[in-house]
């Protein structure tokens, strides 16, 4: 068999090829027992008794390979004196036994065969089987860290066909990610970039726009001229490091100095799985592997200092094998290298962007100091290397994607709302003002028109049946309950009724509980002509005061504050032979219709509302709780006379238009959105 | 605080049901539920003068409006004592001004309404609602119209008398579900089932 063959064991249940060290199978978890098998021990894999552990430490004393000839030809006699045959051994074949060995059997001779032979069979055991769990461990170890270097690699190919990717254009994938989140920036830049700096410009950094964007990053602490400090510590700690590095170059190298929020990578990110993490050198997290990176400003005494960050992570730089270990670590870490993923920020792109503008008027000085720098940033790190605060992990981008994002909406809304004020809803008001302005002007300019000769409504023609029976001298209560809004419309319907019973000699009892309506109902007020003197009544309570004067008495002890403030008292209503409400609000009808009126089932109740109330006030009259009311324009002659026929047709109209208009914009709106639906697709 | 409301009820349902013993009863039952709500509209309206003169005190925003009304109140109250609620110069005075604001209002009104007739559409979309609002709305202001004698037409009448049925069929369900409403709300109060903060 090969040499590698012969370094690997075979598991007899499953046919492993297992490490020669290891006890168990990794497959199966076989005991091998194989390195430590003894001679006439059965290795059935189970684990050993303690008698057997005894009788292998006899059998050490017994094996012929392990005793010498003189021994074994007086084994029988050992066993009856063992201390004085012992003692012999020792003195006469010291020389050839092994130590170990030698151990081995003072501790039999001394342990008595009873039981202490078995305490020491016991604690071989446990060291035995701590010794085992360490090799399993060790080797299980090994077979997952195989797995997770296959993973990365693939992961690795993967992510770098990503990075590779360069559009026709010669422009990398990420640099056109971070032209996709600042088009506008972008289009600027655009029109700077010369020919010439465009093929130029490359996906990957030039050491001056690394230099530049570490001056940017650092600040004014950040002084390449000044005498470096890592090349002295370097040297003072690390004499090898110093001997690698010419003087040119150490001569050049800035101080860099870790300001105090030095890591861009936050805390709560260590979390993340070895993989994503950097393994750069410079990254401050590969500066000890059990350790939490050194934060400036920490007065940890245990934690290094900042030079001594520092110190370190030049030595990582320029010997990153001395923290890796073997060449198996070295060869590790570049795979680390090209398979972390490192996405530039926004910020970067656009410095980078700005940079580009910035490199045409760059001086000779400058670009001597550029190759200067040239030369410190090749010590620092070499093309793969990375400076920590030039690097954004995947997650930290999300985050600022989502803070971007966040932030881009503050102060939009959010809620699509129903309508938005713009110029064209304003044009759109103000020309429909302007259309009803010029109807209602047009229909009064040409006059009222024909009378109309719509037939009288049904509740109208009952109002008219149930007023004109009334007879001189009864008594009409006259409930006033409406707003100065609708007083034109009340009014208009009111006025006639009221004169005409006024000609009938039907008296009249003005009644309101809203104070607006003592100067409004002044309107409605019989003409002096008539020959009434009638004034407008204040009812406190509204519409408790009228359940007060119309369902209680008065108390034994006299009067209530309500029944001193209106004349008659709780006969508000005793002698009354009507009651007309006239109110624009069916609400009051419908609680007067309600509340007041079972009082009193024998008094006929009229109402006078407008039209908006004539739907709620109908199911009363064909009840025959309202024994008629006028609403609207209700007809007849009486009001067909007062009516402007032309008015009314134009407002119709224009509602009309409107509403057609509505539906006819809706409709082109729609159809617009179609096409454009068509056109995308 | 339910408490007093539900023996309130309670003692108002009988004063109402045995008539014409408690009708006296009810009669003071009724002062006091107008004097309480008397005093309840003095409490609201010097607390809305004194929201408006410590906003005229501290100079805030929009104080000058806060002045016109301290003014106007004043002036009102003012003549209103001295010259009565009765006085014919002091009620056309009021009226004078009134009258024409609040009419400029339901104009207003008006252009509002039309405006939304247009942006109902654009707004809501094409649902049955707004179809169905839409064509009512346009047949029924096309019968107000008065252009066609729909009278001397008995068909024509019987089917415009059938259509117009259709808003006072909507008004009595809503009659009778505000009723249900009220009767529930009563019985809950009676019943004390009221949550204090509602």
């Amino acid at each position: 068999m090969s040499e590698l063959a012969d370094q690997l064991r075979t598991c007899p249940n499953c046919g492993q090829q297992n490490a020669m060290h290891s006890l168990k199978c990794i497959r199966c978890g076989e005991v091998l027992e194989d390195l430590f098998a003894f001679d006439d021990i059965d290795t059935d894999g189970e684990e050993p008794t303690p008698e057997s552990i005894s009788d292998v430490l006899a059998s050490l004393n017994e094996n012929i390979l392990l005793t010498d000839q003189t021994e074994s030809e007086s084994s029988e006699t050992a066993e009856d004196q063992p201390n004085g045959g012992d003692e012999e051994r020792r003195s006469g074949d010291a020389s050839q036994t092994p130590g170990w060995l030698e151990r081995v059997r003072e501790r039999t001779r001394e342990e008595d065969s009873s039981g202490e032979m078995v305490k020491g069979g016991q604690a071989m055991d446990k060291h035995r089987s701590a010794g085992e769990r360490s090799q399993v461990d060790q080797a299980f170890d090994e077979v997952i860290q195989r797995i997770r270097e296959q993973s990365e690699k693939e992961r690795k190919k993967t992510r770098k066909m990503e990075t590779d990717l360069v559009d026709e254009n010669g422009v990398p994938e990420w640099l056109r990610r971070i032209r996709e989140l600042h088009p506008a920036h972008e289009q600027d830049t655009e029109q700077v970039l010369t020919s010439s700096q465009e093929e130029s410009f490359d996906d990957e950094w030039t050491d001056e726009e690394l230099q530049e964007l570490l001056r940017r990053e650092i600040g004014d602490e950040y002084n390449p001229g000044e005498q470096p400090v890592y090349n002295n510590l370097t040297s003072s700690d690390n004499p090898e490091i110093a001997d690698d590095q010419s003087e040119e170059e150490s001569g050049f190298l800035p101080i860099y100095e870790i300001p105090e929020d030095f890591h861009n990578i936050p805390d709560d990110d260590f979390d993340e799985p070895d993989n994503t993490k950097p393994t750069k050198p410079g990254n401050p997290e590969l500066l000890d592997k059990d350790e939490d990176p050194p934060e400036a400003g920490n007065k940890d005494p245990n934690i290094e200092t900042e030079s001594q960050a520092g110190v370190e992570i030049q030595h990582l730089i320029d010997n990153p094998t001395d923290f890796e270990g073997g060449e198996s670590e070295k060869h590790e870490e570049e795979e680390n290298k090209e398979e972390f993923s490192i996405i530039e920020s926004d910020t970067i792109g656009e410095e980078l962007e700005e940079q580009e503008g910035e490199l045409p008027v760059e001086t000779e000085e400058s670009e001597q100091a550029g190759d200067r720098d040239k030369k410190i940033l090749k010590s620092l790190s070499t093309e793969e290397e990375v400076v920590p605060d030039l690097l954004l992990l995947r997650d930290q981008r999300d985050r600022a994607q989502v803070l971007t994002n966040i932030i881009e909406q503050e102060g939009h809304r959010t809620i699509p709302v129903l309508h938005e004020k713009n110029r064209q809803s304003k044009l759109g008001r103000l020309i429909l003002a302007l259309l009803l302005l010029a109807g209602v002007i047009i229909s009064l300019v040409l006059g009222p028109g024909d009378n109309l000769h719509l037939p009288l409504s049904l509740p109208a023609a009952a109002l008219q049946e149930k007023t004109a029976k009334l007879q001189s001298g009864e008594v009409v209560l006259v409930v006033l309950d409406y707003q100065a809004a609708t007083s034109s419309e009340i009014e208009e319907l009111a006025k006639p009724v009221i004169d005409a019973l006024s000609y009938q000699g039907v008296s009249f009892r003005f009644v309101t509980s809203q104070p607006v309506d003592l100067w409004l109902g002044e309107e409605l007020l019989p003409s002096k002509e008539a020959g009434l003197a009638v004034k407008i009544e204040f009812i406190p309570g509204g519409l408790l005061g009228y359940l007060t004067l119309t369902a209680g008495t008065s108390p034994v002890w006299g009067m209530t504050p309500i029944e001193r403030v209106v004349s008659g008292g709780t006969k508000l209503l005793d002698e009354t032979s009507l009651v007309m409400i006239i109110s624009d609000s069916p609400d009051f009808v419908r609680n007067w219709l309600e509340q007041i009126s079972p009082w009193h089932p024998d008094l006929p109740t009229l109402a006078i509302s407008t039209s908006l109330s004539e739907a709620m006030i109908l199911p009363y009259f064909e009840s025959g709780q309202l024994s008629g009311f006028l609403a609207g324009h209700p007809g007849g002659e009486g009001q067909n006379q007062q009516a402007n026929q032309r008015a009314w047709q134009v407002g119709m109209l224009i509602m009309m238009v409107v509403l057609i208009l509505g539906m006819i914009t809706k409709a082109e709106a729609d159809a617009a959105e179609k096409d454009e639906g068509h056109n995308h697709a | 605080m339910v408490v007093i409301a539900a023996v309130s009820g309670i003692l108002f349902l009988a004063a109402l049901f045995f008539q014409p013993i408690t009708s006296s009863y009810l009669n003071v039952v009724l002062n006091w539920a107008i004097v309480l709500t008397a005093i309840t509209l003095l409490v609201a309206i010097s607390n809305l003068v004194i929201t408006h003169l410590r906003y005229i005190a501290v100079g805030r925003r929009g104080f000058l409006f806060s002045l016109v009304f301290i003014a106007t109140f004043a002036a009102t109250f003012v003549f209103g004592i001295l010259r009565g609620s009765d006085d014919t110069q002091y009620l056309r005075w009021i009226k004078a001004i009134q009258l024409p604001l609040e009419t400029a209002l339901l104009g207003l009104l008006a252009l509002v309404m039309m405006s939304a007739a247009i942006k109902i559409f654009r707004v809501r979309g094409w649902s049955i609602l707004t179809v169905s609002f839409g064509l009512s709305a346009l047949l029924f202001l096309f019968l107000n119209l008065g252009f066609f004698p729909i009278a001397q037409n008995s068909t024509l009448f019987v089917v415009v008398t059938a259509l117009q049925k259709l808003p006072v069929v909507g008004a009595r369900g809503l009659l009778i579900g505000a009723a249900l409403g009220a009767v529930i709300a009563a019985l809950r109060v009676l019943f004390g089932q009221v949550v204090e903060n509602e």
